[in-house]
């Protein structure tokens, strides 16, 4: 009997064994992960392009991961309620993020913010959707050129529409300013649909919004797209310039949509999470969803996405820096 | 006829077995919604989206769209019944609609509303058909300085929600427009009064406010005077509207769907705007103003029929544009893509049995709801006589649910918590909580365009008087001020 008792019998044994025990723990854990449900949250409203996304991978996630695997919504403050929940949650793998740039860009508008991208290690870049410079059917401006060369002779005097302050649409407006020498006033919408909105009223002379937003204006003809972010030209829209080939490459964005995990979750259960994420995007009926939705598929892994984040966030800041959008 | 032919496709889709059934179970799924205060239509379509995922777009959008008329309808049920709005757009309702059901009209009050929502439905649904892709267009007029404009004539409404005192509505109002600015400022991104809290930045919630303000209120004074006296002051009368009452209510009815649905059609919370602008009308056009809010029958009609046609309406910017004009839109939106179905200006074209039948489905649903909620009245009424003891804990905790299930954030319940008390001190001095409600909604609205506006003019404000929309507003905003004054020196 004596040799089958495990327990250091001293005192100070015991608490050397629970010691151990506590330093075990997170690799039994990777080990059996994940045992219960997995939440990811989306810090926009239902409907929103990261809920899509994360809807779309959701069941097939789950089937690799042999757990539910669920959409939590946790809207507010342009992203910043549920990104601050999801840095606040047990780094234990069964509460991650799916977020847009918002992750990025939220830390550098608000000095207050209380996370930055360092409270977080990147799963995946899993899709993105292209930005596009459009103006309305009826404005006179034909191509990219004409406009810049009318903003030239009127600084100040054209307007340009936001999804808000510090939001997407508006660094990219500033971005734009920057690298074409340009001055527009920002009007600050409140949503890309606003915005939109404005620029098919007239409103507004110009806007930079995701495809998802102005896709069927495109097609219908009520905008006219003077250029897409993108390094080819789209399949969709092969007659619609790129803003490389327009000479401005640094232009070329990417409106990105990323799962993040809190960033102490245990390094194998980051792993397991990114292979899951990045296999699942590899499934067809996946890809077809995707395809749909008007996203592209990235598919970049953790390492990948954390280069990609830290070239975004160096050329972000420097927007926030010279537009002094930051407060 | 072209018309008769698409919406004859449109029945085809709507009365399939499957496109009944979802039709049915969203109206169910709505009606709950509405009664439940809190709860409110955008959790339940967002709750239900998934699981639209796997069904076919028609069907989707056929019960989603069943779950926000269903929950227009029940959403005045709560207002009657014990003064609790079940959504905002009901907070009017309870003006009246809670008098007639302490003077034992609940029946007649809920019976109208039934009514009422049915008949506005109806016709915001035939207007929708025929005018869709023309209004949708005209909408796009209405930029910064028109909406700055209608936010100035929506203000001079408060004048016709007060019961006593002009100077406390006056009080109430200018308090509702500060509550309004509380979170982030919407041009610079600065934040204001929000102390830090989340939350906050996004602003003081509306319905979190309107349920502390009247349904929390309410239980607190409730509870300072029960066992001194009953709740409700007589027998019941009657479970349904008797001829004198619908005659009284026709003309409401019909004026109140004409202004929802034209109301809805603008972006933000039409619904909530209409009700109040369609109780204002009501009663500046009645021989007996003065009894408004002493429970006239006029002040249910009118309101309710407003905040349904208002449904019909705001489905206009979506349908033929693909502009979500508010987060239910957007959920709309929402569950289309993800069957890779774009709303936009040529969706009508691209998927004509996708349009015709859901709007055919509408006709379908307001039919259901009509008769799903007529038998209901006399099951609602009944409840009436529980008694309150075991009422307000019931309404509290619903409350608490209800807020609790917007976004899942328990700081919108203690906002809730502050608001019934503030309401509950309010009411002891004799302030209402309805000014309030409208400058609130209206407040950030007014703000944001204003800014818009001269950010678009250089700082010229000539911009609010140069472009026509703006400027008849303007003329119209002068006329209604100013009419009051000349009406009262003739009769002197």
């Amino acid at each position: 009997m004596k040799n089958l008792r495990a327990v250091p019998r001293t005192r100070h044994g015991r608490y050397v064994f629970l010691v151990l025990i506590l330093l075990c723990a997170p690799a039994l854990n990777a080990a059996e992960y994940p045992t219960k449900t997995v939440q990811i949250i989306n810090p926009f409203p239902p409907g929103a392009v990261t809920d899509i996304v994360a809807r779309i991978l959701a069941p097939k996630m789950s089937a690799a991961l042999g757990q539910p695997v669920v959409v939590v919504n946790k809207p507010g403050g342009g992203g910043a309620v549920g990104i601050q929940v999801a840095k606040e949650a047990a780094p234990d793998g069964y509460t991650i993020l799916v977020t847009p740039p918002p992750i990025l860009l939220i830390p550098l508008v608000n000095k207050n913010s209380r996370f930055t991208t360092k409270d977080f290690t990147p799963l995946a870049l899993a899709t993105s959707s292209p930005n596009t410079t459009v103006v309305r059917k009826e404005s006179p401006w034909k191509t990219l050129e004409e406009f810049i060369a009318e903003a030239k002779k009127t600084p100040g005097q054209l307007t340009y529409g936001s999804a808000g302050p510090g939001t997407t649409p508006h660094f990219i407006g500033e971005l734009v300013k920057m690298k074409t020498g340009i001055d527009l006033t920002h009007v600050p919408l409140g949503s890309e649909s606003a915005a939109a909105t404005a620029l098919l009223g007239g409103h507004v002379n110009i806007s930079f919004l995701t495809l998802g937003t102005t896709r069927s204006h495109i097609e219908a003809g009520t905008l006219r797209a003077l250029a897409v972010a993108s390094n080819r030209r789209l399949k969709d829209f092969p007659n619609v310039p790129t803003t490389v080939e327009k000479g401005f490459p640094e232009l070329n964005l990417k409106i990105w949509v990323g799962f993040f995990a809190p960033a102490k979750t245990p390094a194998p259960i980051v792993k397991r999470l990114a292979a899951v994420i990045s296999e699942s995007l590899k499934d067809s009926e996946v890809a077809a969803s995707i395809a749909k939705s008007q996203a592209l598929i990235e598919n970049f892994g953790p390492q990948e996405a954390a280069k990609f984040l830290a070239e975004e966030e160096r050329k972000w800041s420097e927007v926030a820096r010279v537009a002094n959008i930051a407060h | 006829m072209d018309l008769l032919a698409n919406v004859a496709l449109g029945f085809s889709v709507a009365l399939t077995p499957a496109n009944l059934m979802f039709c049915f179970l969203g109206s169910v799924v709505g009606t709950l919604v509405g009664v439940l205060p809190g709860l409110g239509p955008v959790g339940a379509v967002a709750f239900l989206l998934s699981l639209t995922f796997k069904m076919e777009p028609a069907s989707a959008v056929i019960m989603l769209a069943g779950i926000y008329y269903g929950a227009m309808y029940g959403g005045s049920t709560t207002s009657i019944l014990v003064n609790i709005p079940g959504e905002t757009a009901s907070v009017v309702t309870s003006l009246d609609g809670y008098r007639m059901a302490r003077q034992g009209r609940a029946g007649a009050a809920l019976g109208i509303s039934a009514f009422g929502s049915f008949i506005a439905g109806t016709l915001g649904v035939i207007g929708l058909m025929c005018l869709a892709p023309l209004l949708g267009r005209a909408a796009l007029s209405f930029g910064p300085p028109e909406y700055f404009a209608l936010t100035v004539t929506g203000l001079t409404l408060v004048s016709y929600l007060s019961r006593g005192s002009m100077t406390k509505a006056l009080i109430m109002t200018t308090l509702g427009l500060l509550a309004g600015t509380v979170g982030m400022d919407p041009i610079s991104g600065e934040e204001r009064f929000a102390y830090g809290i989340l939350t906050l930045r996004d602003g003081l919630g509306l319905v979190p406010v309107a349920m502390g303000l009247f349904g929390i209120a309410e239980v607190l004074e409730n509870l300072t005077t029960v066992g001194q006296h009953a709740i409700y002051e007589t027998k019941i009368k009657g479970l349904l509207p008797n001829l004198k009452d619908w005659k009284n209510s026709l003309w409401p009815i019909a004026r109140g769907s004409c202004l929802g649905f034209f109301l809805g059609i603008l972006p933000g919370p039409g619904p909530v705007i209409a009700s109040f602008v369609s109780y204002a009308v009501e009663k500046r056009v009645s021989r007996y103003p003065e009894k408004f809010g002493t429970g006239v029958i006029e002040g249910v009609a009118g309101p309710e029929a407003a905040n349904n046609a208002a449904t019909a309406g705001s489905f206009i910017p979506l349908l033929s544009l693909g502009i979500p004009t508010s987060a239910i839109m957007a959920l709309f939106m929402g569950a289309l893509m993800i069957h890779g179905i774009q709303p936009g200006p040529l969706f009508i074209v691209k998927y004509p049995e996708l349009f015709w039948g859901f709007i055919a489905s509408m006709y379908v649903g307001n039919a259901m709801l009509l008769v799903l909620n007529l038998p209901l009245i006399g099951i609602w009424v009944r409840l009436l006589k529980t008694p309150y003891i075991i009422l307000f804990p019931l309404i509290l905790l619903f409350c608490l649910i209800g807020v609790y299930s917007l976004n899942a954030n328990v700081t919108e319940i203690i906002i809730m918590l502050i608001f019934g008390v503030l309401g509950f001190l309010f009411r002891q001095v004799g302030f209402e909580g309805a000014p309030f409600i409208l400058a609130m909604v209206l407040g950030p609205i007014m703000e944001t365009s204003l800014r818009q506006s001269l950010l678009i003019s250089r700082g010229n404000f000539s911009i609010f008087f140069t472009r026509p929309i703006c400027a008849v507003l303007m003329v119209l905003t002068a006329a209604f001020l100013v009419s009051p004054l000349v009406t009262a020196k003739r009769k002197r």
